[in-house]
């Protein structure tokens, strides 16, 4: 006689729905894995956005404190990285906005104060809180129109990077209006991933 | 977040308007930040209590580490139990089934247990004409951006032995290499997987079933 044994497996804490952005879109396996703190998921998060994050903070900070936070961004990820929900938002979104606060805890630490050009002095480099956070959501913004599919990140950078109107991107691309319009509507809904993280 | 506190297509094209060149051109870190990270990922990882660690894989690790041990925790000790449970081939039920083929023999089912949203399914084991196949019943995955879905056998979770029976992305009789005991594993795994390279399992398994026998 055969026995039945029946293994009842649980549910993981930690339920992620994956829910697609649009009906052309992917889930993101690098997010999911990190989200599941799976083996390399670190590593492969920081291969996707340890460029973002580090020219960030290196813009915000220089080069040595720049790097030195960078470090405690990813740190501080990896140790809340249960926190973080790929269904909610972009994984870089998220770490950008854990960037964001990081940089903002550092320059009102130092008390340093900032040059709005951007100008880059070994001296006196420094920023302040307000710049630094408007750096974050543009380069947050630039990320996502970067991971929208060719033609919407060609249309929607020509809306918002060159100004051209609805009918002059219609007219260059020779896309009908209403392709134009819905790319926009989609870069807007993927830029909006980006800088509404959730729990950071 | 609530409908309310939306950020408003106003303050999305304010920002997108003021984007610069530069905003769009990333530097390159330091080629030992990443060692930097990792060594104190690693350090962090170990001051923790054991049941909480996060093991970071050693590039020369002979085995697969799964990652989430929380989730190994509530599953190791079942399977562990259940170890010592031999596959009995003459034992097998014979069920009379909608298959086509009588040759069929159930030998183990697994219910999926869905760990993310939109998947679904079940495997069942069956001997057919001397060899294994297991018919893997899913909906249809939903696609991968620069990725895809892997099929696994896994035979311990807890030192992360298991085999890989290739890409899925729908229904499939996969038939088990001979020379793989079925019997030793305990667990059906579904993952999502990146073109990156690396067999090794991501650890975001979608859906996982143990084969009840």
């Amino acid at each position: 006689m055969t026995a039945t044994l029946q293994r009842r497996i649980e549910k993981p804490a930690h339920y992620h729905p994956v829910v697609a952005d649009s009906a052309l879109d992917a889930v993101d396996p690098v997010a999911v894995a990190f989200s599941e703190g799976g083996p390399d998921a670190l590593r492969r998060a920081y291969d996707e956005h340890g460029s973002l994050i580090y020219s960030y903070c290196r813009r915000s900070l220089g080069p040595e404190n720049g790097r030195d936070v960078t470090q405690e961004v990813f740190l501080a990820a990896w140790k809340a990285h249960h926190r973080y929900d790929h269904q909610r938002g972009a994984l870089g979104g998220w770490l950008m906005a854990i960037a964001k606060n990081k940089v903002i805890d550092h320059l009102r630490a130092s008390g340093r104060r900032v040059t709005t050009t951007g100008a880059i002095d070994p001296e006196a480099f420094a920023s302040d809180a307000d710049t630094a956070g408007r750096l974050a959501d543009r380069m947050a913004v630039a990320e996502a129109v970067k991971t929208l599919p060719e033609r919407a990140r060609t249309v929607v950078s020509m809306a918002y990077f060159d100004d051209l109107t609805h009918t002059q991107i219609a007219e260059q691309t020779g896309l009908a209006l209403g392709t134009v319009k819905s790319d926009i509507r989609r870069g807007l809904e993927r830029m909006r991933r980006h800088l509404e993280v959730g729990d950071v | 977040m609530f409908e309310d506190d939306l950020i408003g297509d106003d303050r999305l094209e304010a920002i997108a308007r003021s984007v610069t060149t530069e905003d769009q051109e990333l530097d390159t870190p330091p080629a030992d930040l990443w060692g930097a990270i990792e060594s104190a990922a690693g350090e962090s990882a170990a001051a923790r209590s054991p049941q909480l660690d996060q093991p970071m894989s050693a590039p020369s690790a002979p085995v697969v580490n799964l990652a989430a041990r929380r989730r190994l925790k509530t599953l190791a000790r079942p399977l562990a139990a259940a170890a010592a449970v031999v596959l009995v081939i003459g034992a097998a039920v014979v069920v009379a089934n909608s298959r086509d083929d009588v040759d069929t023999t159930t030998v183990a089912s697994a219910d999926f247990d869905v760990l993310a949203e939109g998947y679904e399914g079940d495997a069942t084991l069956v001997q057919k004409d001397g060899r294994y196949v297991l018919d893997v019943d899913i909906d249809d995955l939903p696609a991968v951006a620069g990725g895809y879905h892997e099929l696994w056998l896994i035979k311990d979770l807890e030192t992360g032995e298991m085999q890989s029976l290739g890409i899925i992305d729908s229904s499939a009789d996969i038939e088990i290499p001979a020379g793989l005991d079925p019997a030793e594993y305990a667990v059906v795994d579904i993952s999502i997987e990146s073109f990156d390279g690396v067999p090794t399992h991501s650890g975001a398994s979608v859906l996982r079933g143990g084969l009840d026998i």
